[in-house]
């Protein structure tokens, strides 16, 4: 049985495997690799379309800035609700957009048993460490460069660790998939206690350790304007608003998967092949998922 | 939790997903783009694009490349944000996509790059060379970015029409932003890092994409 350990050890060297590969990567198509003029692709998947609320995001994007602005000239009780307030649903749209780890945590929730409260919890928590990475990047960076962190230097990094999350969940939803498959086969399975508790909840955390270019850009806007804390500010309103986006998508899982058990609870076994296959089947959409993401990344490598 | 009570945050769930996730926007930054057509009578010789940025894409690239802070790029800074901020857009065609008939190609090389700083934002400017490649009378360009990654908008006056000087225009000129739903623009967003082709017909792996054109025309 591989465990997840095992598997542990084994993400953290895909990951750095990864992150050397990717090194020339770059996720804005208008910055170059390392300094030089380069020939780079973004590495992962980028998304398939846009859509009829680009122009309301832009928009929201362009008022957060008025507002970051505005205080910065006379600091007002209005230009900051204009800026929390326009980052809250800039938030919430951004994340409705591909990315920001829905699937990831839709499909921990459709292969475990949680408490209402859970799905709230996992969807804040993705969203806060997806907004927080950018966050402590950007600091650090900028401590490292002794000035503000380029955008640049800040986007590569992000796209490592796009590159290298999605090789650790690839991996881990590999190796979970792999034992309750055996178990399975040998009829002695085991009931889904890998990602009970503190598991789900640190994969989570882990697989959305991706900062939002979202988010880095309006930090940085705030500190060229001076004003980290209206940098800071919005972005925790923005990460509010993709954190109820998020959740959304853990709750879906979990009301379809407690109203099929409430109607399977008097057929045991029928009941006991859903807890099983169920769980198999959201590790092996989170790895399907994983591949699909990292599939340009791999490309690239090969 | 109650069975009434589960459903109704199953409900409130799917609304909330198809009501964001059907929007299904993803842009990190924005341009305004705007073009102006050099024409020799008839003849398209170049585009004139101008692109106008958000503001915090701005202000990135303002602060990390205006070194002295003088509100302007000198020589060594322009080239500072050719290389660093511009350069790379070879790998996705510059973002201008040309169609003379059902016929896609995105320019090989662009020439003239300029940036500079308009209100805090910034804007870049670069003549996109089309002599003797035969864009006369009706054709198409459309500004679009196939990661998705920068939303692209076109002002109220997308495009204007330049006689080169010396030269008297051809008259009737129409320019006009229009809705493609004939012509896809078919990429490969997962290709190697060297595969920036604009293919003709839908493979498999590929995307599909209709963006809106700006397109010139001559009133008969």
């Amino acid at each position: 049985m591989i465990t997840i350990r095992r598997a542990r050890h084994a993400a953290v060297v895909l990951a750095l495997l990864l992150a050397l590969a990717a090194s020339p990567a770059s996720a804005n198509p208008f910055l170059t690799s390392g300094g030089e003029e380069g020939r780079a692709k973004p590495a992962p998947r980028p998304p398939a379309s846009s859509g009829p609320m680009v122009g309301a995001q832009i928009e929201l994007r362009e008022r957060a800035a008025e507002a970051i602005r505005s205080f910065g000239a006379e600091p007002s009780a209005k230009a900051l609700a204009a800026l929390l307030g326009a980052a809250f649903v800039y938030g919430l749209l951004h994340a409705a957009g591909p990315g920001h780890r829905k699937t990831v945590v839709f499909s921990l929730f459709l292969g475990r048993r949680a408490a209402p409260w859970e799905p709230l919890a996992a969807g804040f928590l993705a969203a806060g460490v997806h907004a927080g990475v950018g966050l402590v990047l950007v600091g650090a960076l900028s401590l490292l460069r002794g000035a503000i962190a380029s955008l640049g230097d800040a986007e590569r990094v992000g796209t490592v660790l796009d590159g290298a999350t999605f090789g650790i969940l690839g991996l881990a939803a590999a190796a979970l998939a792999a034992g309750k498959l055996r178990g399975l086969l040998s009829g002695k399975p085991r009931d889904g206690r890998a990602l009970a508790g503190r598991g789900l909840y640190g994969v989570v955390a882990v697989t959305s350790l991706v900062p939002c270019p979202g988010a880095t850009m309006i930090l940085l806007f705030a500190l060229y304007a001076g004003r980290i804390g209206l940098g800071v500010a919005g972005v925790a309103a923005m990460s509010l608003g993709m954190g109820v986006v998020i959740s959304a998508a853990g709750y879906l899982a979990y009301t379809g998967r407690e109203g099929l058990f409430r109607r399977l609870k008097t057929k045991e076994r029928a009941l006991w092949i859903a807890t099983e296959y169920l769980e198999l089947f959201s590790y092996l959409l989170v790895l399907g998922f994983a591949v699909y993401a990292l599939w340009p990344f791999l490309a690239q490598i090969g | 939790m109650h069975f009434p009570r589960l459903r109704a945050l199953l409900l409130a769930s799917v609304l909330l997903l198809a009501a964001t996730a059907a929007l299904w926007a993803h842009p990190h930054m924005s341009l305004d783009s705007r073009l102006e057509f050099e024409m020799k009578g008839g003849e398209c010789l170049g585009i004139r694009v101008e692109w106008l940025f958000d503001p915090m894409f701005s202000a990135s690239i303002i602060g990390e490349n205006d070194l002295n802070h003088d509100g302007r790029f000198d020589k060594a800074e322009n080239e500072r944000v050719r290389k660093g901020a511009f350069a790379n857009l070879a790998n996705y065609g510059y973002f201008i996509f040309l169609r003379k008939g059902d016929k896609r190609v995105c320019p090989d090389r662009v020439e003239a790059f300029e940036a500079s700083q308009r209100d805090g934002r910034l804007v870049y400017r670069f003549r996109v060379p089309l002599e003797g490649k035969g864009y006369s009378g009706d054709f198409s360009v459309a500004v679009f970015d196939s990661t998705f990654y920068c939303a692209v908008r076109y002002p109220a006056d997308p495009a204007s029409v330049r006689p080169v000087e010396g030269t008297e225009p051809r008259p009737g000129a129409i320019v006009e932003v229009a809705a493609n739903k004939k012509y896809p623009v078919f990429y490969n967003p997962s290709g190697a890092a060297s595969d920036f082709r604009v293919y003709d017909k839908w493979q498999k792996g590929l995307e599909t994409a209709y963006p809106e054109e700006v397109r010139l025309h001559f009133a008969e």
